[in-house]
């Protein structure tokens, strides 16, 4: 009777153990990939976001073709003064968005979502203001994600601008 | 009670598909606890 009571606690003890081990191997796997690629998906899903997105855009104003054709981004400190909003692109530069997922904590639907929104570059990440980064977290329903994953720094060390914030 | 190396490797023969299953679950909990939070 003790011998089989031995037995099903040594069992349990090596299910737990499985259990946990199995554990570490989950996150530290994540972990691993998300470090490397910041979310384990890399499907091309959000280029055929940003290649279907901005085109029912493009014929919409002039003006927006005008922004589109624009190589640099209008300068923050003005949208700084009047308006929260950063600075928006109707469509990505030269056709091509950049790979916003290189910022640790961007994931393919919230780059898809930023691209909804017009922000298709790293450099546009780069060039936000406080009121803009308080803005897109506002946008987003982030709660402060933006300043804790530190995406503007992020963004400036990888575009390799130095404007102040 | 003491669990000596000749009940550990019985165990680990005789029960090793349910040591698997706990291991998958383990690895499934692990991995979805360090889901970045969605907005």
């Amino acid at each position: 009777m003790t011998s089989n009571l031995a037995h099903i606690a040594e069992t349990a003890a090596l299910l737990l153990a499985a259990y946990l081990i199995g554990c570490v191997l989950g996150y530290a796997a994540r972990r691993i990939l998300h470090a490397g690629r910041g979310t384990r998906q890399a499907t091309p899903e959000p280029v055929v976001v940003t290649a279907a997105a901005p085109e029912p855009r493009r014929p919409r104003s002039p003006a927006a073709r005008l922004a589109a054709s624009v190589d640099e981004p209008p300068p923050p400190a003005k949208a700084k003064i009047s308006d929260p909003r950063p600075a928006i692109l109707p469509a990505p530069r030269g056709g091509a968005a950049d790979n916003l997922k290189q910022i640790k904590g961007i994931g393919p639907k919230i780059e898809a979502s930023l691209q909804a929104m017009g922000i298709f570059h790293i450099d546009q990440i780069a060039g936000w203001s406080k009121a803009n980064v308080d803005w897109v977290d506002a946008q987003l329903a982030f709660k402060g994600r933006i300043r804790r994953e530190r995406w503007v720094e992020q963004a400036r060390e990888l575009s390799g601008t130095k404007a102040d914030a | 009670m003491a669990m000596t190396w000749n009940s550990l490797v019985y165990l680990l023969g005789m029960y090793w598909p349910y040591l698997a299953g706990a291991g998958a679950i383990g690895l499934v909990v692990g991995w979805r606890s360090f889901a970045p939070p969605r907005p």
